[in-house]
């Protein structure tokens, strides 16, 4: 959105630091200067959204205090690592409702879902598979008149680097805070200003999960300043500690520290978006998972709704740095209809691998299908 | 095997590491080392889907006591271990019969319920695992226990939501004063 001079997050987003369920406006915004609009349109953005850019396509009117929503995303994965066969898998990714309420300054607002393949740490229900999940499920008080502050408590995503719904990239996955099934249980304050903008989390674990040994403490957050409306820098922290790993079966410090950027670049199709942050996962009495993970991603929009993306990803992180194993992603994406894209990834990844296995590859080829009401 | 053997095996295990990823490595491993059949199952270690948080049960925990990393791929370390679990005669999930029978069988090493146990033999190293509560997940409905931690989400939320109150209470009450 940076290309179109939205810095800030809280106005399309009901979660402040962005992703998620959408507000009206957000939801509009998706009608008018995301999707590919056709014949006439095709070349001036039209301001009015009309009616398809309201929920469930205008079907439903909703009164002005209520926002429902829902994202549903399919994906097929195909594999390919050296010495093994070919690996093919159809992926229910999300299929989320989501409803939030505002009440003067206070609002409220969860999802809920469904996962076939058990969505573990986001479940309700209690099944290695087939699980009900809730990913996010909060109350919030607007401290202020002008809205620039939120307090939350309850389930919610971890404020954290640049947040992109490519959950696997080795920045979210190695720092713990994609947004898949990552988030945490905690309180939160956010600050969404002119020009910054920031969130702090006291994390007090998932209380999807039990018992309280396995569950984590800390503070996850990140403060971003924009000088202008076309560039975006920000920093971020997070350290937690479990008394007990699930794995390792051990106390564990968790740090991830770092910095990330977003540029609209002067050539308005192209937008560049970077993180790199240092991570430790430091557990009692055994060697430390340490080091550098990092990804550039530059972003080009053709044409309205179709983008071309090229994403790098370079890290070296484990008990001792000896390597480091990159990733590439080419992206296709195109938001096709309203409410609706497709995107086509190819990934090649070059793992480092200690000897006498030596350095491995693998391909991917992901097509995902993506809705929202 | 003897001792001091075994044991640079396990430290050389855990001083390796790999990438993040590509477990898929680790069953043709398990195939190639123990001379299986076919690949083992991905429940041996998973619970659920796979990833690298669902590695959670009997197995996967004794893998990574035995040297495993957990956050990173390394399947040299999966060798070393297997090894050392194989010359102890580890039984993960405590059902009297050892991982590697249970694998060589088809079946789930990790499929029982008791506490893990091993046979080192004299001159083996000396192991000890960890005992651990399961790792569960999906909402519980139960009596907070003396001491727990779980009580400070509510007493929280209930706080965030006293102080939003009162402070618009006080607001607006200014508000009718001026």
């Amino acid at each position: 959105m940076i290309r179109h001079e939205y810095t800030a997050c809280a106005q399309c987003h009901v979660d402040p630091s962005g992703s998620g369920p959408l507000t009206q406006y957000g939801r509009a915004m998706g009608e008018v200067i995301l999707r590919t609009h056709y014949g006439s349109h095709s070349v001036d953005e039209p301001e009015d959204p009309g009616k398809t850019g309201n929920f469930l396509w205008g079907a439903v009117p909703l009164p002005e205090w209520l926002d429902l929503g829902g994202s549903f995303r399919w994906m097929s994965l195909t594999r390919k690592i050296a010495d093994t066969k070919l690996d093919d898998q159809f992926i229910f990714m999300q299929s989320d409702l989501s409803a939030t309420v505002n009440a003067g300054r206070f609002v409220a607002s969860g999802s809920i879902g469904y996962d076939p393949d058990g969505g573990l740490l986001a479940a309700i229900t209690r099944g290695t598979d087939k699980n009900v999940i809730s990913r996010e499920h909060w109350v919030g008080y607007r401290l202020d008149e002008g809205q620039t502050l939120l307090l939350r408590a309850g389930r919610m995503n971890l404020p954290f680097g640049v947040r992109d719904v490519l959950h696997t990239l080795m920045v979210r996955s190695t720092s713990r805070t994609d947004v898949n099934d990552a988030q945490q249980h905690g309180v939160a304050l956010s600050y969404s200003g002119e020009g910054v903008r920031g969130e702090l989390m006291g994390i007090l674990g998932n209380f999807q999960t039990r018992p309280d040994d396995y569950r984590e403490r800390g503070y996850s957050g990140y403060v971003e300043w924009a000088p202008a409306t076309t560039a975006a820098i920000g920093a971020s922290s997070r350290i937690a500690h479990v008394a007990l790993d699930p794995r390792a079966l051990r106390p564990m410090w968790r740090h991830a520290h770092g910095v990330f950027g977003r540029w609209a670049t002067p050539f308005r199709p192209l937008v560049l978006l970077a993180e790199a942050d240092y991570v430790v996962d430091s557990i009692k009495d055994r060697p430390r998972d340490q080091g550098f993970v990092g990804m550039f991603q530059a972003d080009v929009e053709a044409i309205q709704g179709v983008h071309y993306q090229l994403t790098g990803e370079a890290w070296d992180f484990g008990p001792h740095r000896n390597g480091f194993s990159e990733s590439l992603w080419a992206s296709f994406l195109w938001f096709f209809a309203p409410h609706a894209d497709v995107r086509l990834d190819g990934i090649y990844r070059s793992l480092w691998g200690d000897e006498p296995v030596g350095r491995s590859s693998e391909g991917l080829l992901l097509v995902q299908a993506h809705l929202y009401l | 095997m003897a001792r001091s053997s075994l044991v640079a095996r396990v430290v050389f295990g855990m001083l390796l590491a790999g990438p993040a990823l590509a477990d898929e490595r680790y069953p043709p491993r398990i195939r190639s080392d123990l001379h299986l059949a076919k690949d083992p199952d991905c429940q041996i270690c998973h619970n659920g889907k796979e990833s690298e948080k669902s590695a959670t049960r009997p197995f996967a925990r004794v893998m990574i006591q035995l040297g495993l990393p957990p956050s990173s791929v390394n399947v040299e370390a999966l060798s070393a271990a297997l090894q050392v679990d194989e010359d102890c005669k580890v039984d993960s999930d405590g059902d009297g019969v050892t991982d590697v029978e249970e694998l060589k069988k088809g079946a789930n090493p990790s499929d029982g319920s008791g506490d893990p146990t091993f046979s080192c033999g004299d001159g083996g190293p000396s192991l000890s695992f960890a005992s651990a509560p399961d790792f569960q997940t999906g909402c519980s409905v139960r009596r907070f226990t003396e001491g727990s931690t779980e009580r400070n989400a509510p007493i929280a939320l209930l706080g965030v939501l006293a102080f939003g109150a009162t402070r618009r209470r006080l607001r607006s009450s200014s508000h009718r004063h001026s």
